[in-house]
């Protein structure tokens, strides 16, 4: 956001106020209020509300096709949550929540943020399995959106070894998440149900042959790894330690990722053998 | 109100190698007039079949102004029509040109895949907020820009870099909306824009047409801030008049029936721009015979582009 113009950051209270009645409502009626809340200028607050308020909502459906396309990719997520009780309005409530209105200051993508509003909507007990598909579905969302850097000797530099004195990070093309036991095969069912025939996930959702989502069985816990394919996101089984290892690979120090390979049960050098096989297969880059 | 004071700002440093616009809009072809599409548009509408406006009345059909979004490509209509060596131009729906970020590498050379395939005369596109964050999926608005002077600057700059990315002339086009907000009339600020990245104009007059009435101005208010000889490209097109909550505004359908205002301003403005080169009838999504009384209209108010356009 440091980096946007004046301009720019007006565009971005436009977005905000386009999608969001209540702010708009604000707008015109606390001006002071809403400069105060917004860090805008009185100046800035008058421009903003000179249009006729109803010009913001003549195009009635624009969050309507914000929030299609952001189902498209978390519709499992949405099936968890309305089998929960959420229903469409609330999930549309996501252009009101503090996550929709940091993402586009800050020029975040939607998908990105989107997850962490529907987090929010996991308060009812037993919502373990709604949490544990909506980490799934935001780590693939992630990692499709991940850039692969450019460059012929591959993510790990020229070396192409993890060595010493060196800061390493998970590849942005790489998300581990810990599920509960067995949702991972509860959400490619259901996934592949509401994809059926490739047709919109939000007709499944809104249908009346909604798909039903089966309880998740066990209380353990159990680590899958999505990385980006060729032809896209691809989701496999894991172990905990790999798992935690990779979360852990945040410019991190090569001897803290040692030392934390370490406390798994490995000698420092088997754990720096297990470094450069990570580095080589491009799951971790230098930082 | 808006601000009618004079342009301040300097030009944004076009390359200094590259000929003034003046030099260059003479390369520039004359296309006539021609029609728009994009991705899957005849087959998604049923609307207007491009090649066979073209073999049916090749004065209207000169060109195919081509609508595309990278992450979607080009479709059969638009390959087969440059497969063919007809003219074309780009029309860009997914770029912000006063964000620099929205320049990246990876959408810069998939753009330069689509013009090695279209060959096109010039790239245009509306000049707004085409989405917001990064280019992704379900995040495509069209917003017009904020009409101040730095706005006018932040596009100047991504024209001038764009230009210099591709090669090829970056015509900015007037964008629709409803809601504009900045102290500039709106052609106080493309006439800006074309000054500070000496550039030419893609001037959308629906657009234009639909702005004057949602300001509650004349059609003709601020005329006179045009920059004429800047006018390259002109778009026409059918609108539709609505009612939100008692507020009348018009939609930019792209009907059969263009605006009466959208009328005087072509007649008001056309004749007068000593480049025009090419008039875009965006009637896309209606039959050809629909279509083809507003085409003669256009071709009677600018006769000699109108057969160049068919001596292609």
């Amino acid at each position: 956001m440091s980096s946007a113009t004046r301009a720019q950051r007006l565009q971005r209270i436009v977005v905000r106020m386009l999608h969001d009645p209540a702010l708009r409502r604000k707008m015109y009626a606390e001006p002071a209020s809403a400069a105060a809340e917004l860090g805008l200028t009185d100046a800035e607050v008058a421009a903003l509300t000179r249009p006729d308020a109803r010009a913001w909502s003549v195009d009635v459906h624009r969050s309507d096709r914000v929030l299609t396309a952001l189902l498209g990719e978390f519709a499992v997520s949405a099936l968890a949550l309305m089998a929960g009780g959420v229903t469409l309005a609330r999930l549309a409530g996501f252009f009101g929540d503090p996550s929709f209105h940091r993402a586009v200051m800050q020029r975040e993508s939607l998908f990105l943020s989107f997850p962490e509003y529907l987090q929010s909507l996991c308060t009812r007990t037993g919502a373990g399995l709604a949490r544990s598909v909506i980490a799934l579905e935001a780590a693939i969302a992630h990692v499709r959106r991940a850039t692969v850097p450019p460059g012929p000797s591959g993510p790990s530099g020229p070396s192409g070894s993890a060595g010493g004195g060196t800061r390493w990070s998970r590849a942005a093309t790489v998300m581990p998440v810990e599920l509960g036991t067995g949702v991972l095969p509860i959400w490619e069912r259901a996934h592949a149900a509401l994809h059926r025939g490739g047709r919109d996930p939000l007709e499944a959702l809104l249908g009346k042959a909604r798909p039903s989502l089966p309880a998740a069985r066990g209380s353990g816990t159990e680590w899958v790894l999505v990385t980006l394919g060729a032809s896209g996101p691809e989701i496999g089984v894991t172990g905990e330690a790999l798992g935690r290892l990779l979360l852990a690979a945040s410019a991190t120090p090569r001897e803290a990722l040692v030392a934390l390979a370490c406390e798994e049960g490995v000698s420092p050098a088997e754990a720096d053998e297990i470094l450069d096989e990570l580095s080589a297969e491009g799951l971790i880059v230098r930082a | 109100m808006i601000d009618r004071r004079p342009n301040p700002a300097q030009p944004a440093g076009a390359a200094d190698r590259e000929p003034p616009f003046a030099t260059r809009v003479a390369a520039l072809p004359v296309l006539g007039l021609g029609v728009s599409t994009e991705y899957g548009a005849r087959q998604a509408s049923g609307g207007l079949d491009p090649f066979a406006l073209a073999a049916a009345e090749p004065r209207f059909g000169a060109f195919l102004e081509v609508g595309v979004e990278v992450v979607k490509g080009l479709d059969e209509d638009a390959k087969r029509w440059a497969a063919a060596g007809r003219p074309t131009t780009y029309h860009f729906l997914d770029v912000n040109l006063d964000e620099a970020q929205d320049l990246d590498p990876a959408w810069l050379d998939a753009v330069r895949g689509h013009l090695a395939t279209l060959k096109p005369a010039w790239m245009c596109g509306d000049a707004g907020l085409w989405h917001f964050g990064p280019r992704d999926r379900g995040h495509m608005l069209l917003l017009p820009p904020i009409l101040d002077d730095d706005a006018a600057t932040e596009m100047a700059h991504g024209i001038v870099a764009l230009r210099a990315a591709l090669g090829v002339e970056v015509l900015p086009e007037n964008p629709p909306g409803q809601v504009f907000i900045g102290s500039l009339h709106l052609l106080d600020f493309f006439a800006r824009v074309a000054e500070q990245a000496d550039t030419g104009l893609l001037l959308d007059l629906a657009h234009l047409a639909i702005y004057q009435q949602s300001q509650g101005l004349p059609w003709d208010a601020a005329l006179d801030a045009l920059p004429l000889e800047r006018v390259v490209e002109i778009h026409l097109a059918g609108g539709v008049e609505r009612q939100h909550e008692g507020l009348t505004w018009i939609e930019d359908a792209h009907g059969k029936d263009i605006l009466p205002d959208a009328w005087r301003l072509f007649e008001a403005i056309a004749p007068r721009a000593p480049n025009l080169k090419a008039v875009v009838f965006e009637c896309e999504r209606n039959p050809m015979a629909d279509a083809l009384p507003g085409f003669e209209r256009i071709a009677a108010v600018v006769p000699a582009l109108a057969a160049a356009g068919a001596r292609r």
